[in-house]
């Protein structure tokens, strides 16, 4: 809960009484393990979900068994805070570790629309910074090497986490496959190996599973033309 | 399962060091497929410092599964490929 309003409030300061309503919003949490799903592809929830501890991956499955996840969810941030209008869900998000959830029932997010308009507008926000870390990882599939691609995550995952306490001193822990870094940038598994040594080789980065160090941030930024623009990580009323 | 590694070959040879575990050698043969098609698309106009390059999959006892190669052919490539090809490994 507190890293949500930590998160929302590094973008605009919140209210007393928006603070109560966020705190008033979250049912009590309840655990996911690894490989389940959070929200299941087409279903029709009831309410919204947040991510309090853990890694979580929305992702599009493929006729043919096969998925291309399009985000990496980490605390605090909702998963599918757009299945209030939605409804149903054009995707799925999975627990890609062993996650703890909160939910957020739809019928106390209308009402936080109907009676907190400000806070209303920085919900909104937390949805279109999720639209442009879609386009960002779009750009990043259709147009990046594959070196770049696999550096751009590292900078924003780093970036993402820090920003909720969980990551600091260009360290953090990234408890995912190899296998599902390569459903995460549409390259095949034995490519991200390859990648990962490429970047040790270069110095970039010390990788001891499950512990990322970025020990030169300078390079790899220039090697994946990572401007954290996208990300909206100033105080800027709204 | 077993391990599979997956060298890549243009002017020079790049060792894979650690290799992949992957279902069996129809598994690897996908990876190596994909990974060509990835590699070539990374390397943009670098291919054509030599016009050919190849991923080569071996498994765990140095047997090779399959060598996937591409290669430039054609007098377009003459002109720009100016370096003569090292002798193999």
């Amino acid at each position: 809960m507190s890293l949500l309003t930590e998160k929302l409030e590094r973008r605009d300061r919140l209210s007393e009484a928006e603070k109560a309503a966020l705190a008033d919003l979250l049912e009590p949490p309840r655990t996911v393990p690894a490989g389940a799903d959070i929200v299941s592809e087409h279903s029709r929830p009831h309410h919204s979900t947040l991510l309090a501890t853990g890694f979580a991956g929305r992702y599009v499955t493929l006729a043919d068994g096969r998925r291309q996840i399009t985000q990496i969810g980490v605390a605090g941030d909702f998963v599918d805070l757009h299945s209030l209008l939605m409804k149903q869900m054009d995707h799925g998000v999975v627990a890609l570790t062993d996650v703890t959830v909160a939910n957020a029932p739809h019928g106390k997010l209308r009402k936080i629309t109907e009676d907190h308009p400000h806070l209303t507008r920085v919900l909104w926000l937390d949805t279109i910074v999720d639209a442009a870390i879609h386009r960002q990882w779009i750009a990043a599939m259709g147009r990046r090497t594959g070196l770049a691609q696999l550096a751009h995550l590292l900078a924003e995952l780093y970036l993402r986490l820090e920003l909720v306490g969980q990551a600091r001193d260009h360290v953090f822990e990234l408890p995912l496959s190899q296998p599902v870094l390569a459903d995460s940038l549409g390259l095949s598994a034995v490519h991200i190996s390859r990648l990962v040594g490429e970047l040790r080789d270069s110095r970039l980065v010390e990788w001891t599973h499950p512990f990322v160090r970025i020990t030169d941030w300078d390079r790899l930024v220039a090697v994946a033309e990572f401007d954290a623009t996208y990300l909206r990580l100033q105080c800027d009323p709204v | 399962m077993p391990r599979y590694f997956f060298d890549t070959k243009d002017g020079h040879c790049v060792r894979d060091p650690e290799g992949s575990v992957l279902d069996d050698a129809q598994a690897a043969r996908r990876e190596g497929l994909s990974l060509l098609g990835e590699l070539l698309r990374d390397q943009g106009e670098g291919f054509w410092e030599t016009g050919h390059f190849s991923v080569i999959v071996t498994d765990d006892v140095g047997v090779q599964v399959v060598t996937l190669t591409t290669t430039a052919t054609g007098a377009s490539v003459h002109e720009i490929g100016e370096k003569p090809d090292e002798p193999a490994d």
